[in-house]
């Protein structure tokens, strides 16, 4: 008779993460799930936009707001499933190490949630392609499909480590307060507290290693004996934490939050003041690509500065028809510059991203809640922007001509005219 | 037993089994061991096959045709070939007790624990699951934990009787049963008469026929009645211990 974990080395973690995964992927519940998600992204991929940016960005939220009490709760009765079943004397007599089925449990959980994430995606990807016959732009699904997978990684793992080491699915409700909390307190809660804004990715994704981690060391420690635990989870418990605090005081150090910090740079473009007739204020914000923009880095342009909201259908409408502006009248020196006012500092690429745009899409990385349209960001307090959408017209020294605001940005012939009453009055 | 399989830690003292001590050598421990818990619960959307690939692969057992040649000796063992494939939610009772000595069975344990594995379960099955465990205890240990008396006639050849945390005896059953022997008896009483008997004497059983009653007793011996000396059986011997002496450690 032989031992058989001396004689058979140590299983791998794919084939048991495999094997905690298919316990719940054979249940009714999850099949209706993946339907339910199918269907909900059918909805979202209906979005507005020439492009899929929209319906990206509106897929991507959707995941990370409401899929992520769906994994707060999965993984929270994950974590139970054995005191709940009756199975915990059974599995924990056998010599697999704690970390090792910790992890385990949580990757093939995890993977679970990915292919509700998938279902949502692929749905709206689908509708997107039917309702609108393109696919234009749905590179868009991808960055906003990883944003999601990182949301919803930091608020499955913390609702699994808490749930585990507490021994109840309780303990991972709490993940579900965090996230209305959030939801609910943006007037009092600074932005370095969102898990779901790109800023934050790093941090949160630094902080669901540490409970991954956190689970896999400190759960049944006296389970162990004599034994050592592994390599991987002494140090994913402080270096996690130690990433995501340095990651987190990176983004309030470089950010602007009333909140919290304000720079110096926001502070100064928030004091200037647009008139008609005046020079047109100044920014320098980043590009979808990352460079920085100024309006100073294109002399003898006609700016169409377009201020939105990268999340909503007028903000991916008027992106369309700045678009279709510089199609037309790009080769006449006018320049369209988008300028994303939203708290996410990856919603402005992405839009930009799904709607095929090549002018430059800024994102304003002050912008912050607040109830007046003007005092959501720095650059639309400098605008004094009364209601999103809002274009203004320059001529070709920067001077500011038109200010147009809602409908009447993507609807109607008021830009338009604008814009050629431009170039009628300054050709080149 | 939960300490035995490395589940409960011990307030004090220790144990080795196979030479490892349960305090310290716990994953060596559950190397050696196979354990059927007395409630266990099984994932009812998995197969049966599914539900023992999964301990097996709890239990390390990392090359999948190895894996495979165990679960299917396992299967075989425990007469689940049939049902290999069937969901554990559609099982009955006595498949989901094969089932979980099936896992059991999958590192071929030198020691096998299993906890009160026949309750509950209908007498076919019962006998059974008694057949296996015997047929298991010809080439390893089996410890088997059981308020079933007939189980461990039927199948233990040493027996540890257990009150209170303390060992009340141990040896074969023929030794537990000759410890009460000469001091079993078989009194014929009216139904008023039953109360006076059990106040004085400790009763281990009891069958009515008609209007005659058959009471069982232990006693050194019966005043004024007449009574007649039987062989004990295992539940003579067990409740015979149980008011015996003060336990041993």
């Amino acid at each position: 008779m032989t031992d058989a974990s001396s004689a058979s080395g140590r299983a791998p973690l794919y084939a048991l993460a495999r094997a905690e995964a298919r316990i719940a992927l054979g249940g009714t519940a999850q099949r209706v799930a993946v339907f339910a998600a199918l269907l909900a992204g059918w909805f979202l991929g209906r979005a507005g936009g020439g492009g899929a940016g929209l319906a990206a960005i509106t897929t991507g939220d959707a995941a990370c707001t409401y899929l992520a009490f769906v994994a707060v709760y999965f993984l929270s009765m994950t974590a139970a499933r054995d005191t709940a079943l009756g199975a915990t004397a059974m599995v924990w007599s056998k010599p697999q190490t704690t970390e090792r089925l910790v992890a385990a449990r949580y990757v093939g959980a995890y993977l679970q949630l990915l292919l509700l994430l998938s279902a949502l995606f692929f749905g709206a990807l689908i509708s997107r392609w039917l309702h609108s016959g393109t696919l234009m732009g749905a590179t868009a699904f991808v960055t906003q499909f990883g944003r999601a997978a990182i949301v919803l990684f930091f608020a499955s793992s913390a609702a699994y480590a808490l749930a585990l080491i507490a021994d109840t699915p309780l303990a991972g409700a709490l993940v579900g307060l965090y996230w209305v909390v959030t939801m609910a307190g943006q007037a009092f809660l600074a932005k370095v507290y969102y898990p779901y804004y790109t800023q934050n990715l790093l941090a949160f994704a630094a902080l669901g290693l540490f409970f991954v981690g956190f689970a896999a060391r400190f759960y049944r420690p006296s389970r162990r004996g004599l034994s050592v635990p592994a390599l991987w989870c002494r140090v994913l418990p402080p270096a996690g934490l130690a990433i995501a605090l340095w990651a987190s005081w990176i983004t309030v150090r470089d950010g602007h939050d009333p909140l919290m910090r304000e720079s110096p740079l926001m502070a100064e473009i928030a004091r200037q003041d647009a008139v008609v007739e005046g020079v047109a204020p100044g920014f320098l914000l980043p590009d979808q690509h990352g460079r920085l923009f100024s309006l100073a880095d294109a002399p003898g342009k006609v700016f169409v500065v377009g201020l939105l909201d990268p999340h909503s259908e007028e903000g991916a409408l008027l992106l369309g028809r700045m678009r279709a502006l510089h199609r037309a009248y790009g080769r006449f020196g006018v320049l369209p510059v988008a300028v994303c006012i939203s708290n996410d500092t990856g919603a402005g690429a992405t839009l930009a991203r799904g709607e095929g745009v090549r002018f430059p899409v800024l994102t304003d990385w002050g912008s912050h809640h607040a109830p007046r349209a003007a005092d959501a960001s720095p650059v639309a307090g400098a605008y004094r922007v009364t209601d999103m959408p809002f274009v203004v017209v320059t001529d070709r020294r920067r001077r500011i001509r038109d200010m147009i605001e809602g409908i009447s940005t993507y609807d109607g012939p008021r830009l338009l005219q604008s814009v050629l009453q431009r170039i009628a009055e300054e050709p080149r | 037993m939960s300490m035995l399989t490395t589940l409960l830690e011990p307030t004090r003292g220790t144990a080795r089994v196979g030479g490892h001590d349960i305090r310290r050598e716990k994953h060596q421990v559950r190397s050696l061991l196979g354990y059927l818990p007395q409630d266990f619960g099984l994932y009812p959307s998995l197969s049966v096959f599914e539900t023992l690939d999964y301990i097996g692969l709890l239990y390390n057992i990392k090359d999948t045709a190895e894996r495979t040649r165990r679960i299917e000796d396992a299967m075989a063992r425990v007469n689940l070939m049939d049902v290999r494939d069937r969901a554990i939610a559609h099982l009955s009772g006595g498949m989901r007790q094969r089932v979980g000595l099936a896992q059991a069975l999958l590192n071929e344990p030198r020691l096998l624990i299993v906890d009160e594995p026949t309750a509950g379960l209908d007498p076919e099955e019962r006998i059974r699951v008694r057949s296996m465990l015997t047929e298991l205890g010809q080439d390893r240990v089996v410890i088997l934990s059981t308020h079933l008396i007939e189980d461990v006639a039927a199948i233990a050849d040493t027996v540890a009787v257990l009150h209170e945390g303390r060992i009340r005896f141990t040896g074969t059953p023929d030794d537990m049963r000759t410890a009460v022997r000469g001091r079993v008896w078989e009194v014929q009483a009216t139904g008023p008469e039953l109360a006076a008997i059990r106040g004085q004497y400790v009763e281990t059983a009891l069958q009515r026929t008609g209007d005659h009653i058959t009471v069982r007793i232990i006693a050194d011996q019966v005043d004024g009645r007449e009574a007649t000396p039987v062989e004990p059986t295992m539940d003579d011997a067990y409740i015979g211990l149980m008011h015996a002496a003060p336990a041993t450690n």
